[in-house]
C-alpha cells in the first residue's frame, strides 16, 4: 500500500468499512509512515471534536412528557377485564357502519340509527369516524347499558381513552353482546379541546336465535 | 383505515410499552434533536413518534434490535412532518447550547466554556451544510450510527451517504479551520 492509497482509504479505515485484510495493511502502514500517521492523527482529532459536540439537555421530566400522550386511563380501568363468558366467535357478517364526518362542526346527529342484537350473541359494531384533519389527542368515551357487554371487557359499561385520529376514516370496531332483552343506547363521545361530539346508537334486543341485520349507513352527522 | 381501538384486540399495556421504550428515550431524543435542532421540536417529535408506536406495541416486542428500528421510524416521522408542514427547522436554537452547558455543569468551568465555544463553532459549521449532509454527519460522526445502519434508517445507499459525509467533513474542516488529513500528503507528494 502506498501513501496515496492510504489517504484514499483513511476514511473507510476510520469508519470500519474495510475488509479485515485491508484494515490490517492500513494499520501496518500507519505505524510505519510518519506523514500518514500524522494525517491519521489529525483526522482522529477532527472526529473527536465532532464526537464531543453536545446538545442542549432537555428540562427535567422529559421521559414523562415523552409518554404523556400514550392512552393510559382506559387501559388502567381495563386491566384484567377479560372475563370468560362470551369470548366465543362472533356472529359472522353482522356489522353496523356509522359514518360520521366533520365532527368539528357544531352539528347534531339528526337520526339515531338502530341495530337489533340477539341475546347472548356477539355482534361487531363498526363505526367509522371521518375527520377532516389529524387530531393528535382526542378523548374517546363509550357508554353502554348495564345489560350490554363489550367483548373482552366484561363488566365495564363506561370506558374512556385517549387516541389519535388520523385524517380521513378512523375505525372503531366494537364487539358487543346483550345479556337481557331490554332496549338501550350505545353512546360514543369524542372530545377534542373544548369541542365535544356525541354519537348515539339505539340497541334493540331480541330473543330469537338469529337477528336479521345488514349493513346500515347513517348519514353525515 | 386507522383503527382507533387497537387495544381491544391487542390488549396493550402502557406500562409494558413504557418499559420497552424507556431505555431508548434518551437516545431517541438525541436523534430527534439532531434532526430538528430545537429542544421543543425534538420533544414534540419524540412524543409524536411514541404515540405512533403505541398501537404497534405487539410488533415492537418482536423486534430484536430496536435501536435502529426506532431511529428509522423517528426519521420517517420527521420527514413526513417536514413534508406536511413545509417548514425547515432553522438552527437558531443552537445558540442556546452555550447557555445550557455552562448552566448545567459547574465542574471545571474553564474546560466547559472551552467546550461550549467549540460547540458553537461546530454549530456554525453545521449550519453551512445542506440538510442531507448535516443529518449524515450528525448521525454518523456525532451519534455513532454506522453507514449501513444509516442506509437502512434513511433509505439511502451507502455510497451516497459516504459522498455526503465526505463533503460535509471537508466543509466543516474548512469552517473550523482544521487542516484536512491529506494536506501533509499533498505537500509531500
Amino acid at each position: 500500500m502506498n501513501c496515496k492509497i492510504i489517504l484514499t482509504e483513511l476514511h473507510d479505515f476510520l469508519d470500519d468499512e474495510l475488509k479485515p485484510a485491508q484494515h490490517e495493511q492500513m494499520r501496518a502502514h500507519l505505524s510505519e509512515c510518519d506523514s500518514c500517521h500524522q494525517a491519521w492523527q489529525k483526522e482522529l482529532q477532527f472526529r473527536q471534536v465532532l464526537k464531543e459536540h453536545t446538545i442542549p439537555v432537555p428540562a427535567l421530566g422529559m421521559e414523562e412528557r415523552a409518554f404523556a400522550k400514550v392512552p393510559r386511563k382506559a387501559e388502567r380501568s381495563h386491566k384484567n377485564a377479560f372475563v370468560a363468558g362470551f369470548s366465543g366467535a362472533m356472529a359472522a357478517g353482522v356489522m353496523i357502519l356509522i359514518a360520521a364526518a366533520m365532527f368539528f362542526n357544531p352539528v347534531t346527529q339528526t337520526t339515531v340509527p338502530n341495530i337489533t342484537l340477539t341475546m347472548h350473541q356477539s355482534k361487531k359494531v363498526q363505526m367509522v369516524f371521518d375527520v377532516p384533519e389529524m387530531v393528535a389527542n382526542a378523548t374517546f368515551s363509550l357508554k353502554v347499558p348495564s345489560h350490554i357487554q363489550i367483548a373482552g371487557k366484561s363488566g365495564l359499561h363506561q370506558i374512556e381513552w385517549q387516541t389519535a385520529l388520523k385524517k380521513g376514516k378512523n375505525l372503531l370496531s366494537l364487539p358487543i353482546v346483550a345479556t337481557a332483552a331490554n332496549s338501550g343506547e350505545l353512546i360514543a363521545e369524542i372530545r377534542y379541546g373544548d369541542q365535544v361530539k356525541t354519537f348515539r346508537l339505539k340497541l334493540d334486543i331480541q330473543t330469537m336465535e338469529q337477528g336479521q341485520l345488514g349493513i346500515i349507513k347513517v348519514g353525515v352527522v | 383505515m386507522a383503527n382507533i381501538l387497537d387495544f381491544f384486540s391487542k390488549n396493550n399495556s402502557p406500562d409494558e410499552f413504557e418499559a420497552l421504550l424507556k431505555p431508548h428515550v434518551g437516545h431517541l431524543y438525541r436523534v430527534a434533536y439532531r434532526l430538528t435542532n430545537q429542544v421543543e421540536a425534538a420533544e414534540d417529535l419524540l412524543q409524536d413518534v411514541i404515540l405512533h408506536f403505541y398501537p404497534k406495541y405487539q410488533e415492537l416486542k418482536k423486534i430484536e434490535n430496536l435501536k435502529p428500528w426506532l431511529a428509522r421510524s423517528l426519521y420517517n416521522r420527521f420527514i413526513d412532518n417536514l413534508r406536511k408542514n413545509k417548514r425547515n427547522p432553522v438552527t437558531d436554537a443552537m445558540d442556546d447550547t452555550i447557555l445550557n452547558i455552562v448552566e448545567d455543569h459547574n465542574v471545571e468551568p474553564e474546560r466547559e466554556t472551552e467546550q461550549a465555544l467549540m460547540n458553537q463553532r461546530i454549530n456554525e459549521s453545521l449550519n453551512k451544510l445542506n440538510e442531507d449532509q448535516r443529518q449524515v454527519v450528525m448521525l454518523h460522526d456525532m451519534e455513532g450510527y454506522t453507514l449501513t445502519e444509516l442506509a437502512d434508517i434513511m433509505g439511502t445507499p451507502v455510497g451516497t451517504l459516504k459522498s455526503r459525509l465526505h463533503r460535509a467533513r471537508n466543509s466543516m474542516r474548512e469552517s473550523l479551520a482544521m487542516e484536512p488529513s491529506d494536506t501533509l500528503m499533498r505537500v509531500k507528494g
